[in-house]
């Protein structure tokens, strides 16, 4: 299973090299993410929290691993991995060309496939988030999903998102 | 996470092998595991990537259309194997004629299972595995139907 977590630190050698951007930091210390944690080497404690290594790309020998630190604990991510998903696939309406203002088409993805998801940045589409996933070794999407960044636990755990989320109201202010 | 069985509307591929025209009924054994962007379609099928070598990054998807529906294929995916482990007994260097090796593979590198009308006269199948990242291969095993593999893998 997934895990929502405030992400103080990413180091990665792609582009974004600002994933947290500097803005969350300055304002909050961190940034929440949801990481698949089938994508985490090298977990180890971090004073409360944890640092470790993550792949966005796991079956690609060439890409590097990012550095992650975080405020969830070593245990907090075994027990998510150790959480079974409602269904090993899942189905969320992807944007054509990721444009919001498109109707959304449902695609159906394995879990294990999806990397981590963010939140999308415009206030104007609360209804959207970032996924990032792999369509296997092959390629690295990045796709704009029609799905609330906080209703996607409650999908991957219920297969809905009928559910009250309980992320504390911080991630809003931050949105 | 296993192998399902179901029929082909269409199936376009960048490898020279072009399936489609050899199954025979047009049936077919896939795994689930190497599925990608399904979607249903509106007559209640579905499509999706299939990823005939998913660790090889060299090795872009072919797309499938076929007569299964996305229910049907969760269903199959949730599956559980009664082992991770299949045997089966491959014939060596492609002659049928030759005894069979009882050789086991782990279920998720098998990609395809098939027969063609020659493998149906002759009770055999097709199976196209990988061993893992590293290597695709083509055999022929000692199976008279799809349905029989399907059965020793779920039951």
């Amino acid at each position: 299973m997934i895990i929502l977590s405030q992400i103080t630190k990413w180091v990665d050698n792609r582009d974004s090299k600002q994933r947290t951007h500097p803005r969350d930091i300055w304002s909050l210390g961190y940034r929440w993410f949801i990481l698949n944690p089938n994508r985490i080497v090298d977990l180890k404690v971090r004073g409360t929290g944890s640092s470790f290594k993550f792949s966005d790309n796991h079956r690609d020998r060439r890409e590097a691993n990012s550095y992650i630190e975080s405020n969830s604990t070593v245990a907090e991510i075994i027990t998510a991995h150790d959480t079974a998903y409602f269904s090993k696939f899942v189905t969320l309406g992807f944007y054509p060309k990721n444009n919001p203002t498109r109707t959304p088409i449902d695609t159906t993805t394995d879990v294990g496939d999806i990397a981590y998801f963010d939140d999308y940045n415009d206030p104007n589409y609360p209804e959207c988030c970032w996924m990032v996933y792999n369509s296997k070794a092959f390629k690295r999407i990045e796709q704009l999903v029609n799905i609330s960044f906080l209703g996607i636990p409650d999908i991957l755990l219920t297969g809905t998102t009928s559910t009250t989320s309980t992320t504390p109201a911080a991630t809003t202010e931050q949105r | 996470m296993g192998l399902f069985l179901t029929t082909i509307t269409d199936w376009t591929t960048k490898r020279q092998e072009k399936y489609q025209k050899l199954l025979y009924l047009n049936y077919i054994l896939l795994n689930t595991n190497r599925l990608c962007d399904i979607r249903e379609t509106t007559d209640g099928h579905t499509e999706f990537l299939f990823h005939q070598a998913p660790d090889d990054r060299r090795c872009s998807p072919d797309h499938i259309t076929c007569g299964t529906s996305l229910a049907v294929l969760r269903g199959w995916h949730d599956a559980v194997e009664t082992s991770k482990f299949g045997t089966f007994d491959i014939f060596p260097a492609y002659d049928i004629t030759a005894t069979p090796v009882a050789t086991t593979i782990e279920w998720e590198n098998v990609a395809m299972i098939y027969q063609t009308r020659n493998d149906w006269t002759n009770n055999v199948c097709h199976m196209i595995y990988y061993l893992d990242g590293w290597k695709r291969r083509n055999v022929i095993i000692d199976e008279n139907s799809l349905l029989h593999v399907l059965a020793e893998e779920y039951v």
